[in-house]
C-alpha cells in the first residue's frame, strides 16, 4: 500500500511538468500579455515596450518557460504581475478559503445526499423518492449565478437572516458569525448540483446492490432490515459513488469560482479568474499547478478509499 | 461499518438541528435607525463609513497604481502638491502656491510646513523630490512617465535608455552593461537638476519647453516618503511592503487589508487640513457581482456603491437610499479604422452616424441616464462646446449621403462602389453596455444595408489585437478623459498608440499643439472647442453616448454641509470631499436598514 502511494506520488512529477508546459505554451499564445493591461492615457508606446523588457516579456516563451522552471525548481514561483507580491503569499492566503467552502459543501452534500439517497432506493416510487427525484433535477437544472442570487435575494434581502456577502462582520470575529456567512455560499454549492449527483448515484447502486443474491442472504439469515440495508448493502454500494466523489472535485473547482465571486469570498476561484483576465502568467501557472495537485491528490484518495471500503482490492 | 447505522429519518433530524442551529445565530443583530434629523446639527465624529468597489485594489501606492480602486485609496491616504475641484479648477494641497515663469519653463512650489507623516515624521521638499525621480528611474514600471516627459532631459534620458536596450536586444552588450549604463544615463539626468530643492519647502521644476497640462499631470500626483522608500526605487518599489501598508500625509491613514475582501482605513487625527474628516474608520468592501453589490445597498450592508443603469430604478425606490446621477469624463464611441478605404470617406462616416440611434442607445442601455454624444468631449468639463453638429437618427439622410458620395445600392439591399462593397467586422470586448452597443449598431446599420460582422473579445485580447495591433475595421470602446482636455495623444498624427485608428488631420494637429503650450484658458478653451468642431463635422470615430455616473448612498451619512457635489475629475467621484461627510450619532451603531 505503502508503495503504491509513494508510486502514485512520484507519477505526479512528469504529469506536473506537462501541465506546466502546456498552461504555460497556451497563455502565451493567448492575445495580449500583462503589460497590455496596464494601459493608462499617459502612458506612450516607449514605457509599455521599456517595461516589458524589465519583465523580461521580450524573450520567446520557451526562453521564458525555461527561466520559469529554472525558478520554480527552487522553490521559487515569482512575483504577481498585477500588485507585486509573492505568488506563494497570494495563494496561500486564498487557498484555505476555498478549502473550507469546498469541504463544508461537500460534508453538507454528503450529509444529505446519503440519507436521501438510501431512502430513494429503498422505498423506491415512494414519495420520498419521487421527491428527491425532483430535488435532483431541480438542483442539476439551476445554473448555480441564478441560484445564489436567488438565495440572497430571498434571505438576505427579504428576510434579512444572512449577510448577502463577505467572509465575516469587519471587527468580529467568531465563529458563529464566519459560519453566518457560510451559509448561503455553502448552501448553493453543497446542495445544488453536488446533492442532485450524489443522491442520484447512491440511490442508483443502492438499487443494483438490493437486488443481489448476498442482500437476499441477509434478510433469509433474518436480520434486521436495518442491518441488511446498512451494514450489507450500503457498503458495496457506496464502491461508484466514491468514484463520482473523485470525479467531482474538478466540478467543485468551477462551481467554487462562481459562488466566490457571487458571494465576494477572496478564494482561488476568483484569484484565477482575475490573474486569467489581467493574464498575470505567474499567478496563473501557480494556481493551475495547485488545482492540478489538488486534483491529482483527490484521485490518489480516490484509489485509498477503494482499499478501505473494499478489502478484495489490493493494489501492489 | 458493522454497527448499527441510525435511522434515517434520524439523520434528517440530525441535519434539521444543525441547519436551525445556524438560522438561530442568524437572527439579525442590526437594529433599524431613524433617518437623520433635517435640521442640520453640528457634524459629529464617529461611525464606520462602508463604500464598496467591483474589484481589488493592486497598489496602494501613488505612482504605481494602474486602477482607479488603488486611485481612490491614494486620494484617502495621500496627497498631491495641488488637487482639483468638482469644476476642475486647481485648489492647492501640499503646495499653499505656486508660480509659473514668464517663459513658461520654471515651475516653483512653495509646500505647507504643517504636514507630517503619518509615521510622525515631517514631510519636505525631499519628498516630493524623491517621488519624482522615482518615475524617471530606467526601471520604474509604473504609468506615469508619460506625464513627466516634458520635464528637462527627460525626452533625451528616455532616447538614450532606448538607445541601450536597443543594443542589449543586438547584443552588443550583455544585461549587466545595460543596467550600467541606464543607471549612469539617469544619474546624468538627475544631475541637470530638472527637479531642484532650493529649500526644504520650495520645489521647482524645470521643462524643456512650454507644456500647459503639466500642472495637473505634476502636481496631481501623490507625494510619497522618503525616509520609507529611499533605497526602493526602480522594479525595487513594486515589490515593497509600502505598497500594501502605506504611509501617507492625507486625511485617513491606513488600518488593513484583506485581499479580495475589504480594506480598513482610520481618521487621522493629524491631519494639517479642515475639517479633520468625522467618521472614525472607512471600510472599502470589495463585491465582485455587481448584482450583490446592489442588493447589499438595499439591504442597508452598505452605505456607498455604484448602481447599474438598468437598475438604478429599482433602487431609487427604496426609501432609505438616495441616488446620485452626474456626468463623468467618459464617452464610448465606435473608432473607424482610417487605413481602410471605406473610412477614408467622410460621406460614409457621416452616414454611419444618422444611421445609429445614439437615443435609443442611450434609453434601452442606459435607461435614458446618459447624453448622446457627437464629439470627443465630455458635458463635464470646462472645455465642452454645446453647439457642436449633431446626427439626430435619421436613415432616409444616410442613404442619400452615400447616394451622392457615388455608392450604389444592389439588388440585395449592399452597396458598391468601385467593386467595393460597403462591409466590415466591428470588435469590443466583453463589457456588457458595450456588447449591447454592438448590436444595436449592427442592427441600424443593417437596416440600410451596411453589413456589420461583430467580433467581442476579452479586454487583454482586444488591447493586443485593436489598440495596439490595429488589426480591426471599427471597434467599440471608451476612453476617461482626464481633467485636463489635451487629447494629443489621442488625435494627434504622432499622438503614439492611443491615435490607434491613424488619424491625422494638419488642422487638428496645429490646434493640439497650440493649446497644449498655453496656459490661459480662455485661449484655450476656444482651441479645444474649435477641435470639438471638426471632430463632429469629421467623424473618425462615430461618438456613441456619455453615460452618467450612478451612485446610492445610504440616508444615515450627513453629506448636507458638505456643499456636496459628485466630482468626475477624481476617482472616488463621490467621495473626494469625503472628509466633510459625518454621521449623526443616533446612526452610528450601524447602517440603516430598509423599513420593510
Amino acid at each position: 500500500m505503502t508503495s503504491y502511494v509513494v508510486r502514485r506520488l512520484l507519477s505526479v512529477l512528469p504529469l506536473m511538468l506537462g501541465i506546466s508546459l502546456m498552461t504555460f505554451a497556451l497563455m502565451h499564445l493567448a492575445p495580449g500579455g500583462p503589460t497590455t493591461v496596464m494601459l493608462d492615457p499617459t502612458m506612450r508606446t516607449e514605457d509599455l515596450e521599456r517595461i516589458t523588457r524589465i519583465y523580461g516579456l521580450d524573450q520567446s516563451w520557451p526562453t521564458q518557460y525555461t527561466h520559469w522552471l529554472r525558478r520554480v525548481v527552487t522553490g521559487n514561483w515569482g512575483r504577481s504581475f498585477v500588485d507585486g507580491r509573492q505568488v506563494t503569499e497570494k495563494i496561500l492566503e486564498r487557498l484555505p478559503n476555498t478549502l473550507w467552502l469546498m469541504g463544508l459543501s461537500l460534508l453538507v452534500a454528503l450529509l444529505v445526499a446519503v440519507p436521501l439517497g438510501i431512502i430513494s432506493a429503498v422505498r423506491q416510487y415512494s414519495i420520498t423518492d419521487h421527491m428527491a427525484t425532483i430535488v435532483a433535477l431541480v438542483g442539476v437544472s439551476l445554473p448555480s449565478f441564478w441560484y445564489g442570487l436567488l438565495l440572497i435575494m430571498v434571505f438576505s434581502l427579504h428576510f434579512n437572516w444572512f449577510p448577502s456577502h463577505g467572509m465575516g462582520t469587519y471587527g468580529v470575529a467568531n465563529w458563529i458569525d464566519r459560519l453566518r456567512y457560510l451559509v448561503l455560499p455553502v448552501g448553493v454549492l453543497g446542495l445544488g448540483t453536488l446533492l442532485a449527483t450524489f443522491t442520484r448515484h447512491i440511490r442508483a447502486s443502492m438499487l443494483d446492490v438490493i437486488g443481489n443474491d448476498y442482500v437476499r442472504t441477509a434478510r433469509a439469515k433474518g436480520l434486521g432490515e436495518r442491518r441488511v440495508i446498512y451494514g450489507h448493502a450500503l457498503r458495496n454500494a457506496l464502491m461508484p459513488v466514491v468514484t463520482v466523489f473523485g470525479l467531482t472535485i474538478p466540478a467543485l473547482f468551477g462551481g467554487a469560482l462562481i459562488v466566490e465571486n457571487l458571494f465576494a469570498i477572496p478564494g482561488m476561484g476568483r484569484l484565477a479568474l482575475q490573474s486569467a483576465l489581467s493574464r498575470d502568467y505567474n499567478t496563473l501557472m501557480a494556481i493551475n499547478l495547485v488545482a492540478a495537485g489538488l486534483m491529482v491528490g483527490a484521485n490518489v484518495i480516490t484509489d485509498i478509499l477503494y482499499v478501505l471500503i473494499d478489502p478484495r482490492i489490493r493494489f501492489d | 461499518m458493522k454497527r448499527q447505522g441510525p435511522k434515517s429519518w434520524a439523520w434528517m433530524v440530525v441535519i434539521a438541528c444543525i441547519w436551525s442551529l445556524v438560522l438561530l445565530g442568524c437572527a439579525s443583530d442590526t437594529d433599524p435607525t431613524t433617518p437623520p434629523d433635517e435640521t442640520g446639527d453640528d457634524p459629529v465624529q464617529g461611525g464606520i463609513f462602508q463604500e464598496a468597489k467591483l474589484g481589488d485594489a493592486t497598489y496602494i501606492n501613488p505612482v504605481l497604481t494602474a486602477e482607479s480602486v488603488g486611485g481612490t485609496l491614494v486620494e484617502y491616504i495621500f496627497e498631491s502638491l495641488i488637487s482639483v475641484d468638482a469644476q476642475s479648477q486647481v485648489i492647492p494641497l501640499l503646495a499653499h502656491d505656486y508660480q509659473v515663469s514668464e517663459d513658461q519653463l520654471t515651475w516653483t512650489f512653495q509646500l505647507r510646513e504643517d504636514v507630517t507623516w503619518h509615521d510622525g515624521e515631517p514631510f519636505s521638499a525631499r519628498d516630493v523630490k524623491f517621488t519624482f525621480d522615482s518615475i524617471l528611474h530606467p526601471y520604474y514600471t509604473g504609468p506615469l512617465r508619460g506625464s513627466f516627459s516634458g520635464l528637462k532631459g527627460v525626452q533625451e534620458l528616455d532616447g538614450e535608455l532606448t538607445g541601450i536596450s536597443a543594443k542589449m536586444q543586438g547584443e552588443e552588450i550583455d544585461d549587466e552593461q545595460a543596467q550600467a549604463l541606464m543607471m549612469a544615463a539617469y544619474e546624468d539626468w538627475l544631475q541637470r537638476g530638472a527637479v531642484q530643492t532650493p529649500d526644504p519647502y520650495t520645489v521647482v521644476l524645470q521643462l524643456d519647453e512650454p507644456f500647459a497640462p503639466f500642472l495637473l499631470y505634476c502636481g496631481g500626483v501623490g507625494i510619497l516618503p522618503e525616509h520609507l522608500l529611499g533605497d526602493s526605487q526602480g522594479a525595487a518599489m513594486e515589490e515593497h511592503p509600502f505598497n500594501r501598508e502605506p504611509v501617507g500625509t492625507g486625511r485617513f491613514r491606513f488600518k488593513e487589508w484583506q485581499s479580495g475582501e475589504y480594506i480598513a482605513l482610520v481618521r487621522n487625527d493629524d491631519w494639517w487640513g479642515d475639517p479633520r474628516p468625522y467618521v472614525d474608520e472607512v471600510l472599502i468592501k470589495i463585491i465582485p457581482d455587481w448584482n450583490v453589490l446592489e442588493i447589499a445597498l438595499e439591504t442597508g450592508e452598505l452605505d456607498l456603491g455604484a448602481v447599474q443603469h438598468e437598475n438604478a430604478g429599482r433602487i431609487e425606490k427604496e426609501e432609505h437610499l438616495s441616488l446620485y446621477e452626474y456626468p463623468r469624463f467618459t464617452y464610448t464611441f465606435m473608432g473607424l479604422n482610417m487605413t481602410n478605404p471605406l473610412f477614408q470617406d467622410k460621406a460614409v462616416r457621416q452616414a454611419m452616424a444618422y444611421a445609429i440611434d445614439q437615443q435609443a442607445m442611450v434609453d434601452e442601455i442606459f435607461a435614458g441616464r446618459g447624453t448622446v454624444a457627437s464629439t470627443h468631449a465630455s458635458p463635464a468639463r470646462w472645455d465642452y462646446n454645446p453647439d457642436v453638429k449633431t446626427y439626430p437618427h435619421d436613415p432616409d439622410k444616410a442613404k442619400e449621403l452615400l447616394r451622392q458620395a457615388g455608392w450604389e445600392r444592389m439588388d440585395d439591399g449592399s452597396w458598391e462602389r468601385d467593386g467595393q462593397t460597403l462591409a466590415f467586422t466591428l470588435y469590443t470586448h466583453q463589457q456588457q453596455q458595450r456588447e449591447a452597443a454592438v448590436v444595436v449598431i449592427q442592427e441600424d446599420l443593417n437596416r440600410i444595408g451596411i453589413e456589420v460582422e461583430v467580433q467581442i473579445l476579452d479586454w487583454p485580447t482586444f488591447v493586443g489585437q485593436v489598440l495596439i495591433g490595429r488589426q480591426f475595421d471599427a471597434a467599440v470602446v471608451a476612453w476617461n478623459l482626464g481633467p485636463d482636455p489635451d487629447a494629443y495623444s489621442i488625435w494627434h498624427t504622432h499622438g503614439g498608440m492611443y491615435n490607434f485608428i491613424g488619424y491625422s488631420d494638419e488642422r487638428v494637429d496645429r490646434i493640439l499643439e497650440q493649446a497644449r503650450v498655453v496656459l490661459d484658458q480662455q485661449t484655450r478653451l476656444a482651441l479645444y472647442q474649435e477641435l470639438q468642431e471638426i471632430l463632429a463635422e469629421e467623424q473618425p470615430y462615430v461618438f456613441l453616448f456619455y453615460p452618467n455616473g450612478l451612485e446610492a448612498l445610504n440616508q444615515r451619512m450627513n453629506i448636507v454641509d458638505a456643499e456636496f457635489e459628485p466630482s468626475p475629475a477624481h476617482n472616488g467621484n463621490m467621495t473626494w470631499n469625503l472628509h466633510h461627510w459625518w454621521i449623526p450619532a443616533e446612526n452610528q451603531q450601524g447602517p440603516m436598514l430598509s423599513p420593510n
